[in-house]
Formats: structure tokens, sequence, C-alpha cells
């Protein structure tokens, strides 16, 4: 049976690491990673920073100043005032890659630039976009007057998903080399006075390496990090574009805090869903940078674990199950593997939060979930090939036959039921044989030695050397005899039977045996105890009991019978006061083939020893009469044995 | 008496044969089931005493033809057979006894014995008999056990007279049933087995005061007097 455990654990095994490999490789159940993911998300609610102030272009300003875009004087006042209020730094998300048209200044440009050069803690948006036609990856840089004046430069982008729904960033960005940082990192930059972290280095190298090349023109990304994001939308400190220009926000609200600028207004298309944000609610992109800012300056960047020790993680959790399902009844098994779906599933949209680490658990959600039927199923399979080896070895064993082919496969329930029922008949017909040796051993075997023992009683000459040995031959096929009857007892051939009935008569079986020895049988038998059983065997058994006590007891002794009812059991009990069973020798009573040690047998009784079966066979009738039997003893003083069955109300 | 005796091992019959010679019966020995059969039809015999296994026609085999016929003396089996199930077949076939083989011989005699009695019944019904410690008068319907009067059920008493009446013969229960309770077959299986428990304490019917009642596989009943 081992066999086929080992080898289901196996195939079980192999089929849920397959499942969870393809279905990780193929991302199959990708939506259900990333649903994973923003309910972690959303979960996790953490409130905003005080220091960070977001600018909004919202639909009011919009009211107030005019359609998009603006002037560039408008803003140029604001960073003025920004400046003037001491903001910490100051992130622009607005793409100025061309001269200003819509000004009536021809001064406008310059103004700005002057501005940002004057709160030079101003930083500037890097735009990467695929032109239309042929999917050219292009770099828009802010005009040349202001990206100079600028603190520092930085790619404004989200990554959208397959389903549509920004979660991430690249921490650098680049055409042909990962130059370009996040403008969210470029803010935090200014604003923790760190020099900038665009490595152009990385882009001269590119180009004195290879020539023009499609590969060196195409966009190249490093670092996906997904965000942490701490709420939804306008969860940050908002105030209008309008107001600030106005000055209606309290004194000292931009004092050495991180100011963002940009669209809020969902008009202007500057919007898109995130983990925590409903269809209904679009996240503004400066707010999304918000929350990367934040997510990078408190180390809160949620890093995917690298392919090979996610595939690890997710087999050893996918092959999890096979520890208890085999220890676990199929209901209890069922229920555990939904509980251990659900626990992990729950986890593993916890883990961000909790380690900065995101490790897409769909794969193996999807193996736990297969993992009862598939376990059930090699399960079923094994025991059906167990069934059917068993059946093969058994229908092997009874017939004996060489023309049988080793292996039958049983394709059809008919053939295996059939199966079945031949290797019944077989046993059936063994039992038969079995009772025709025990009648031969009956009648064959006995009858000639007991005949030899009478015929030594008319011979007195040779009576006193046969008559021990043939004798002790004798009972020792009458005790084997009865042990396999005692073997093969079912309980089809019970009786309700007068167990005290039972009881006087053993002891007047035993009376002459008791009388030889001049002792006496004192009998306290309680009636009406009825029990049911096999009266032969039963009647037998206590014979052994009273006889054994007789064997063992000095001449004029007295042996005590008992029979009394305790807690529905009828007990059955002799005592003698003969030498006593040491404890050691206690245990060694009932079983098969055992013998009291000589110590016992030192009274000089005549009563032949037979195969070391007696005490045995109690047991087993006992154990067929749902009862049992135990012995108590005090050496030198007196030997109790008990036989207790249930009696029948 | 004359006696029918079916057996086809020879050395052992032998034995048997000279065993109730001693015992002054008269014996005729039959290897043969239908050689019996004939012998049984023609002249009268007291007695049968069949071995179970006989290689023509076996002992069930030769009683099952004695009953279509009608009228048949008393059937003992010999039986090397002794499991439970043997023995209750022996009892349901309508033998009267059993014997174990090798039978004692002292055993076999008094078994005969007691069944030659029971068809050749004295007519008990005013006699007083006296067993040791134990007097039973049949006219009165009376027991004494150490002089002092006894006092039995109506049923008791019918059971008890017909124990000793039957004395070394088994009673099966069925034929118990209809001796004692004719009138109400149905009675429940207990019922005989409490009824004998009572006479053996009532009437101390124990090996230390001579007497022996036992269940026979739980077939039947025999009270015996011990020697």
């Amino acid at each position: 049976m081992k066999r086929f455990v080992a080898n289901d654990y196996a195939s079980t095994a192999l089929i849920l690491m397959a499942l969870t490999l393809i279905t990780f490789s193929t991302g199959l159940f990708s939506r259900v990673d990333n649903l994973l993911f923003d309910i972690g998300q959303k979960l996790h609610h953490q409130p905003a920073p005080d220091d960070v102030v977001i600018v909004g272009i919202d639909e009011a300003s919009l009211k107030v100043l005019g359609r998009w875009p603006w002037p560039r004087e408008t803003h140029a006042k604001l960073l003025q005032r920004l400046h003037e209020e001491g903001a910490a730094a100051i992130g622009l998300d607005i793409i100025f890659s061309e001269p200003d048209s819509t000004s009536n200044n021809h001064n406008a440009d310059a103004i700005l630039a002057a501005a940002i050069k004057q709160a030079n803690n101003v930083v500037l948006p890097v735009m990467l976009e695929s032109t239309r036609l042929n999917g050219q990856v292009i770099e828009t840089l802010p005009l040349s007057e202001y990206a100079s004046n600028a603190a520092d430069l930085g790619r404004v982008h989200a990554v959208l998903d397959d389903d549509g729904i920004a979660r991430s960033i690249y921490l650098y960005e680049g055409v042909g080399a990962p130059v370009w940082q996040h403008f969210a990192q470029a803010i935090l930059n200014v604003a923790q006075h760190q020099p900038s972290k665009n490595n152009f280095a990385l882009s001269n190298q590119a180009d004195a390496t290879v020539n023009v090349s499609p590969s060196n023109l195409s966009l190249v990304r490093r670092d996906q990090r997904r965000i942490s994001f701490l709420g939804a939308s306008s969860h940050f400190l908002t105030i209008s574009y309008a107001q600030v220009l106005a000055g209606e926000y309290t004194k000292g609200l931009f004092q050495n805090k991180i100011v963002l600028v940009g669209a809020t207004a969902s008009g202007l298309g500057d919007t898109f869903s995130t983990s925590v944000s409903s269809a209904q609610q679009l996240m503004p992109g400066v707010e999304y940078h918000a929350n990367v800012l934040q997510s990078i300056r408190t180390n809160h960047l949620i890093k995917t674990v690298n392919s090979p020790i996610t595939i690890l993680v997710l087999v050893c959790f996918a092959l999890l199950p096979l520890f208890w399902l085999p220890k676990l009844s199929a209901l209890l098994g069922l229920v555990s593997s939904l509980v251990y779906f659900v626990a992990l599933g729950f986890c593993a949209a916890l883990l961000p939060q909790m380690l900065d680490i995101w490790l897409p658990p769909a794969a193996t959600l999807f193996s736990i979930l297969l993992a009862y039927p598939v376990w059930s199923w090699r399960k079923l399979e094994a025991a059906q090939r167990y069934l059917d080896d068993e059946l093969n070895h058994l229908k092997h064993s009874l017939t004996n036959s060489p023309t049988q082919p080793a292996d039958v496969s049983y394709d059809h329930f008919d053939a295996r039921i059939a199966q079945v029922r031949a290797a019944g008949e077989q046993l059936r017909y063994l039992q038969d044989n079995r009772k025709e040796t025990l009648a031969f051993i009956s009648h064959d075997l006995r009858a000639p030695l007991a005949r030899a023992l009478q015929l030594l009683e008319q011979n007195p000459a040779v009576k006193q050397q046969l008559a021990a040995p043939i004798g002790q031959a004798l009972q020792m096929a009458e005790d084997f005899l009865q042990t396999s009857r005692a073997e093969m007892l079912d309980n089809t051939s019970f009786k309700e039977l007068d167990f005290a009935g039972l009881v006087h008569q053993s002891t007047d079986d035993a009376y002459e045996a008791a009388t030889q020895k001049h002792i006496k049988l004192q009998r306290d038998i309680v009636d009406n105890v009825w029990v049911n059983g096999n009266f032969g065997l039963l009647q037998r058994a206590l014979l052994n009991l009273i006889l054994n006590a007789v064997k063992f007891s000095p001449q004029h002794a007295v042996i005590s019978i008992q029979l009394s009812i305790e807690n529905q059991q009828a007990i059955f009990s002799v005592t003698d006061y003969g030498p006593g069973i040491s404890v050691e020798d206690q245990g060694k009573l009932f079983k098969r083939f055992s013998r009291a040690s000589s110590s016992n047998t030192g009274t000089g009784s005549a009563v032949t020893e037979g195969a070391g079966l007696g005490l045995y066979f109690v047991t087993i009738v006992a154990e067929k009469h749902h009862g049992s039997v135990s012995v108590q003893s005090e050496v030198g003083k007196q030997t109790c044995f008990s036989l207790s069955m249930p009696i029948v109300s | 008496m004359k006696i029918a005796f079916l057996e086809d091992d020879l050395a052992f019959a032998q034995d048997i044969v000279n065993t109730l010679e001693t015992a002054g019966h008269l014996v005729q020995h039959f290897v043969s089931g239908r050689a019996c059969l004939k012998a049984l039809a023609s002249e009268q015999f007291d007695i049968c005493l069949f071995d179970w296994e006989i290689p023509d026609m076996s002992g069930f085999e030769v009683l099952s033809s004695l009953k279509l016929k009608g009228s048949y003396p008393p059937v003992i089996f010999l039986t090397g057979r002794d499991a439970e199930e043997d023995i209750v077949k022996v009892i349901e076939s309508g033998a009267d006894d059993y014997i174990v083989k090798p039978p004692v011989a002292s055993v076999l005699v008094a078994r005969l014995n007691a069944l030659h009695r029971r068809n050749h019944a004295k007519d008990n019904k005013n006699q007083v008999l006296k067993f040791g410690h134990l007097s039973v008068d049949f006219g009165k319907r009376r027991f004494e056990v150490n002089g002092e009067f006894v006092k039995l059920t109506e049923k008791e008493t019918e059971l008890a007279l017909y124990f000793f009446d039957q004395q070394g013969t088994l009673l099966s229960r069925g034929h118990l049933t209809k001796v004692v309770w004719g009138t109400t077959p149905d009675i429940d299986t207990r019922t005989i087995d409490v009824h004998v428990s009572h006479l053996r304490n009532k009437l101390l019917l124990l090996p230390e005061h001579g007497w022996r009642l036992t269940s026979v596989y739980h077939q039947g009943y025999r009270l015996e007097r011990l020697s």
C-alpha cells in the first residue's frame, strides 16, 4: 500500500507543479493577480503627508482663467507666488515643448524662464512619446531656455497594465538607454538637495558603441516598481490654481512644502484609473506622481519578486496542501482547501504593504483550487489500482493456475464485480476445505489416539509408559481443533444462552477432576444471565478456566467460581489459592503456544500438558463474544481469572 | 436387548460388539447401510446404533428410509464429529441420542439402557423413587430434599417428573416444549432454561449430590444419575 501512496504524492505533486508553471508563464490569471493587488491597496489606507501640496488646474480655475492653454505669464506668476511663499520644491507637470503661442506678450517665454530661474527649485517634465505613424519613440524636452533653468528634469509617465489600470512606474526610461529618472524622483531630489539621478553618461555610451540602429531608437526602461497608494483620488491636500493666484489660502501653506502643479480637471485628459480609484473617480496624473513621490521617499515602492524566486515560492505554496490532504477526511480536505485558498489570497494581497514586495499568486491559487480534485482523483485511481492488484493477486493465489495471464486489467466495472464474486467463491471454497481438514483431524486423528488410550486401560503393563504421551498427543489434537473452531467462529451462529446454566454445567464437568484432588468447587452464581454466543465454545472456555484452576490448586483446596453482572457485562471468575503467577508470566499467559512456567506445575498434578493453547483459546472465544479475559494474581496467595462479556437484557 | 449396529471400521466395531455382548446384549453388526436396512425391515430390533459415515448409505440415509416406513426402533448415532453443527444435525435428523467416538464403555451401555427403558417404560405413576438425598413421589407429584418438602410450580413439577422419568436420555427442546407446555406452543426460548435452572437450584441437581443436568449444545437437556 505504501508504494501507491508514494506514487500518489509524486503524480499529484507533478500535476500541481505543471499547473502552476503553465498558469504563471502564460499569465492566464493575471487579472486575478491585479485584482488581489488592488484589494490590498484598497485595504491599506494611510494619511497623506502634510508637506506635499497639489496645486490643481481644476474646472474652477479654467472658469476663472479661461480656456487651456493659459498664457505663460500666468504660470510665471504662480511660480513667483510659490517661491515667495517658500516652497521647498515645485514640480510643474505641464509640457512646455513649444514656444508660447497663446500669449499676446512676445516675451512670455522669457518671463516664465526667468521665474523658473528665480525660483531655482522647479522641476520640469520630459515626455517620451511614440509618433503616430511608425511607432518611433521620441523624447520631448521642455524648451531649452526652460530646461536650462530648471532645477531638475524627470520623465512623467504611468504604466498602464493590460486592464488599463495604472499601478506602477519605471524608475529609469529613455530612448536607446534608460537615461531619465522619474518626475517624482526629480522633485524629491530638489526638495532634499540631492543631485539629479538622470544618467546621461549611459546615453553617450550607447551612442558611442552602436551607431544608429533601430534598437538604439527604441524605448528602454529599467526598474519597474509598483506604487503603494496612500488613498483614493483627492487624498492629498489639493488647492485650486486660481485660488493660489488670488491669494486665497492660509498663510504659510506652502512654507517648506513640496508643491506639485498639474491638471486635475477631467476635461484636460490627464487622469486615469488606478488600483485605488474606481472608473467613476479617476486619479489625476499629478496626484499619481504625489503617490509615487511619497512611495520613493518612504521606501515603499513595491518591487515585484523576480521570476525564478516567484516560481519557487508559487510551487511550494501550491504543493503545501499535499501535507494535510492525505491526513484529512474528504469533507475536511475540501474545507481546508477552501480556507487555505482564501487565506493565501488574503496574505498575497497584504504582502506589498508588509514587505514592499509583490508576488502574483493567481497561479498558485488556481492550483490550490484544483489540488483537492486532483488529489481525490489520484487517490481514487490508486485505490482502484490497488484493488485490481489485490484482486489479481488473490485470484492468483487462490487458483494457482499458471495459464492465467500475470496482469488482468479490469476495464469494466462489471468485470471487476465478476472478479470479486469469483474471489469470494474461491474463499468460500477454501473455507469449506479448511472445515474438511478440521473434520479430518477431529475424526481421523483423534479417534485412533483415543482408542489407543482405551486399549491401554486393558493392558496395565504398558499403560504406565504410554498413557502420558498418548494422552498428551490427544490433548494437543483436541486443543488445536478447538482453537481453530474458535478462530473461525462468526456471530451468525450465536444463540441466546443461559450463561448461569453454562457456568453450572462447566463446573459440573470439572467436578470429577476436582474430586480426584479432593478440591471443593464453591459456586456463587447469580441466575438469569443471558448472553449471545456459541454454546460449545463458551462452555469449553469456561471449563478450561476451571480446569486450569484445578490443575494449579493443591490437594484439598477450595476453588471459588463466581458469576455476577456489572455494567451490562456478565463477569465470570475463577479464583484458586494455588502458587500464583508472577507479573512477567501473566503477560505471556494468553499468547499462542505459551505454557505456564515450570514453577507453577510444582503441585505434581497428573493433568497432561496440552499444546499451550488453553488460555489462548479462551482469549479467542472471549474476543469473538465481544468480551475479554484478564488475570489477577498474587504469588503464593491466589490467582483469579475473569471472563467478561456483554449480556442481553 | 437386540441391537442393530452399523459400522464400517471392523477393528473398532469388534471393540463395540465385545463391550455390548459383555453387557449381555445381542448385537447384529452390519458394514453396509443397505444390508442393515434390509434386516430392519424383516427383523425386530430394540435399538439401532449407527455410524455417521458408511460408504454405500450413511447413517442419516438409513434413518430417513426408516422414517418413511413408519415405526422403527430408537436410533443412537456414533459420531467422530463433535462440532456443534454436527451434533445439531444429528438431533435435527430425528435421532434419539448421539455418542462421540470412541465411546467410554460405561457411557455407551448407560445410554442404550436409558433409551431402552424409555421405550419400554414401566408405569412410574404411583411410585416413590429415592435417590440419595432426593425422593420423588410420582403419584402425589411431590419432591423432598433431605426429607424436606420442596415447593415447585406446576410447570416445574411437570418438567421435573419428566426428567426423572426419562433419566439418561437426551430430551430435545422441541420435545420438552411439547410435553410440558403443550397447550402454549409459542413459549419464549428462555422459559425452558429458566425452569431447568430453578430445578437445579431447588432440587440440588449437582454432581456433589450425584446428579448432572446438562444442556446439550443448547439443543436439549439430559438429566443423568452419576454412578
